[in-house]
């Protein structure tokens, strides 16, 4: 039995179709990562799946329960993680743990919470006076206060600093080892790689793929980047006269001051290129060959970077 | 889940005692009002009388006497002068009365006023006793007045019901609402959703909560009242403060139903003021409604900070129970009910 599974989500407003058919599985004990750019339906679709909005058709089960049929029930076993929620500002961190202790049948001591968020000194500290980064992780300690087996963490770290950031990510790894289930929505794909299990890349309010982050990347993006700035003419003109000579290379994009272009020969390709550029009048001046990311694998599905919203 | 409920009331108790501007509003704001109108509206003695005397009315000997009666008494403010002079006065309300006394013709005075104005006529008695005993009556019969001192005759006695009645409107109304209203905007309700929590915990926690701030207004205007004026209570505190917790609630699923829907802290400070600024006028918290027209005054006996304010102050100042309240406990408690129920049908948590 998944921890989570959604079959057909569908929801409507006025004319627009916000999600549009959306199945998604979470397995126990794995994260699966909801990738989409701002306004793709990831925000609609977990508050669905949180019974937050009820969808205009499809079903919800989790933990084996229908969302429709048993919320609260369903309630008391998952964890959740909002967007731009503020939680009472003049509560201390321990008052908060409480309060949301309070919802719960089943518990964890609050003591134990402070201390795996690191927050034991900030115990008594009031909400206002806390960072980006901490308040973050009192939240994230509001959704593990009831154990629960399935955690739902929408954008967990939008907006905060790389070290707030990578705490934040030790916390959820550190809920994974402990068998907790993940679905986790983020428009970070370096999140997605390093925490998820399986991938569903979301856009228009459509499952467009999904798979392992490596799956994904092997399958769609190619299996490394080749990256070369060039030297003796303009870049467009420099493009067009290296791609008279190997046609591949007008696949080609800009990117940063040179062209990337996924590839499955790298070695053979940085021959051609060299061959090619001399015969062109062209100079190789940096030539870099790195792994293919998420991102590449967004590109290359929606031709726009997943930061373009 | 009765801890849920426990921690939400805490919760409300600690935002409002963390809540510097909650403290001003439910403590100081009250206190000062008191102070600044109980001190200015309780002058010592008799209330004066503005008395204007027409020049050259000292030619006369009946002229004379009246002038020097008119000096003797200290509960008289006297202006002598022209009679443009005068009237000016008058239209600024120092003057109530202008006697004219002509020289020549001894025997007979006119006296000038405005007949629309109601203490124009207590200043024409007063004038007229002072001309008649000036002109030689002799009175039959000797007069003295005993002064008594009737408990709840004050103007600060009628003040302060209504002032306790004024704080819990605006606490409730403003203290609720904007707290729902702020909440809503930065999506905690939508947090509690995605909890077991049942919603009917949040808001009974405000109901509730309300109930332990009201101890506090309660506390603070009656201690407050009796520090500075001596008022004192002609009734038993538990019918007063079970009647000020009925006003409350009222007002508390008043504050709930204008914060049903909307998260923009403008449009429900927009309602709230709609809601109160009106009643503040017509409910007669400064002031008795018997002065305003029957039309204005008999609707207003419907609105919830005049049944508030009135229940208060029979409580308060008749020494009655809270059986002698009926209809007004009766008018809060149609709001209470109504009130909830229409905030309960449209509430929306996000």
């Amino acid at each position: 039995m998944p921890a989570l599974e959604a079959k057909g989500l569908t929801k409507r407003y006025k004319n627009l179709t916000a999600v549009d058919g959306v199945d998604l599985r979470v397995e126990r004990g794995t994260c699966l990562a909801l990738l989409g750019p701002n306004g793709a339906g990831k925000t609609t679709t977990v508050e669905m799946l949180e019974g937050l909005q009820a969808p205009d058709s499809g079903t919800i089960e989790v933990c084996g329960m229908s969302l429709a049929k048993e919320r609260l029930k369903i309630m008391q076993r998952v964890g959740v993680v909002m967007q731009e929620t503020n939680l009472y500002k003049r509560f201390t961190v321990r008052e908060t743990l409480e309060l949301f202790a309070s919802f719960f049948e089943k518990t964890q001591p609050v003591p134990s919470i402070l201390e795996r968020l690191n927050l034991g000194e900030k115990a008594d500290v009031q909400l206002r006076k806390l960072s980006g980064g901490q308040k973050q992780r009192v939240y994230l300690g509001c959704a593990l206060i009831n154990d629960p087996e399935l955690l739902f963490l929408d954008e967990p770290t939008t907006g905060l600093d790389p070290q707030a950031r990578r705490a934040i990510w030790d916390l959820m790894a550190a809920a994974k080892r402990e068998g907790r289930s993940i679905l986790l929505t983020t428009h970070y794909m370096e999140e997605a790689e390093v925490l998820a299990d399986q991938v569903a890349i979301i856009d228009h309010g459509k499952i467009i793929a999904r798979g392992t982050p490596r799956q994904l990347i092997n399958e769609i993006a190619g299996d490394e980047v080749l990256w070369v700035e060039l030297e003796g003419a303009p870049g467009a003109e420099a493009k067009e006269r290296l791609a008279a000579r190997c046609a591949w290379f007008s696949a080609a994009r800009a990117e940063d001051e040179g062209f990337a272009l996924p590839t499955k020969e790298p070695a053979a390709r940085v021959q051609e290129i060299f061959a090619a550029a001399a015969a062109a009048g062209l100079k190789v001046k940096a030539l870099r060959i790195r792994p293919n990311t998420l991102e590449d694998v967004f590109l290359k599905l929606t031709g726009r970077s997943i930061r373009d919203g | 889940m009765a801890s849920a409920l426990g921690q939400h009331v805490k919760g409300r108790w600690r935002e409002f005692r963390r809540e510097p501007s909650a403290l001003f509003f439910v403590v100081l704001m009250p206190i000062l009002w008191m102070a600044i109108l109980g001190f200015a509206f309780s002058g010592g003695g008799k209330p004066g009388v503005g008395i204007g005397l027409l020049e050259g009315a000292d030619q006369s000997e009946l002229g004379m006497g009246v002038r020097q009666r008119l000096e003797a008494d200290p509960s008289v403010r006297l202006w002598i002068g022209d009679r443009d002079a005068l009237l000016t006065r008058m239209k600024r309300g120092d003057v109530t009365v202008i006697i004219a006394i002509d020289g020549a013709a001894s025997g007979a005075a006119r006296l000038v006023l405005d007949p629309t104005k109601a203490e124009a006529h207590a200043g024409r008695a007063y004038a007229d006793d002072v001309i008649q005993a000036a002109g030689g009556r002799k009175d039959p019969v000797t007069i003295t007045d005993e002064a008594v001192k009737l408990p709840g005759q004050r103007y600060i006695d009628f003040l302060v019901p209504g002032l306790l009645a004024l704080s819990l409107m605006t606490s409730s109304l403003f203290g609720t609402g904007m707290t729902i209203v702020a909440n809503r905007r930065e999506n905690l309700l939508k947090r509690y959703l995605a909890t077991p929590m049942q919603p009917l915990t949040y808001i009974l926690s405000h109901l509730i909560g309300r109930g332990f701030i009201l101890v506090v207004e309660v506390a603070t205007i009656l201690i407050a009242s009796f520090v500075l004026f001596r008022f004192r209570l002609e009734s038993r505190l538990v019918d007063f403060t079970l009647f000020a917790a009925l006003g409350a609630g009222a007002f508390t699923a008043l504050a709930l139903l204008c914060g049903a829907r909307t998260a923009n802290m403008a449009a429900m400070n927009g309602a709230t003021n709609l809601i109160s600024l009106p009643m503040m006028i017509v409910a007669g918290v400064w002031f008795s409604r018997a002065n305003f027209p029957s039309w204005i005054a008999e609707p207003a006996r419907y609105l919830p900070l005049t049944a508030l304010v009135d229940g208060l102050r029979r409580i308060a100042l008749e020494g009655g129970s809270l059986a002698s309240v009926g209809f007004e406990a009766a008018v809060l408690g149609v709001y209470l009910v109504a009130a909830t129920l229409a905030a309960k049908t449209l509430f929306k948590w996000y």
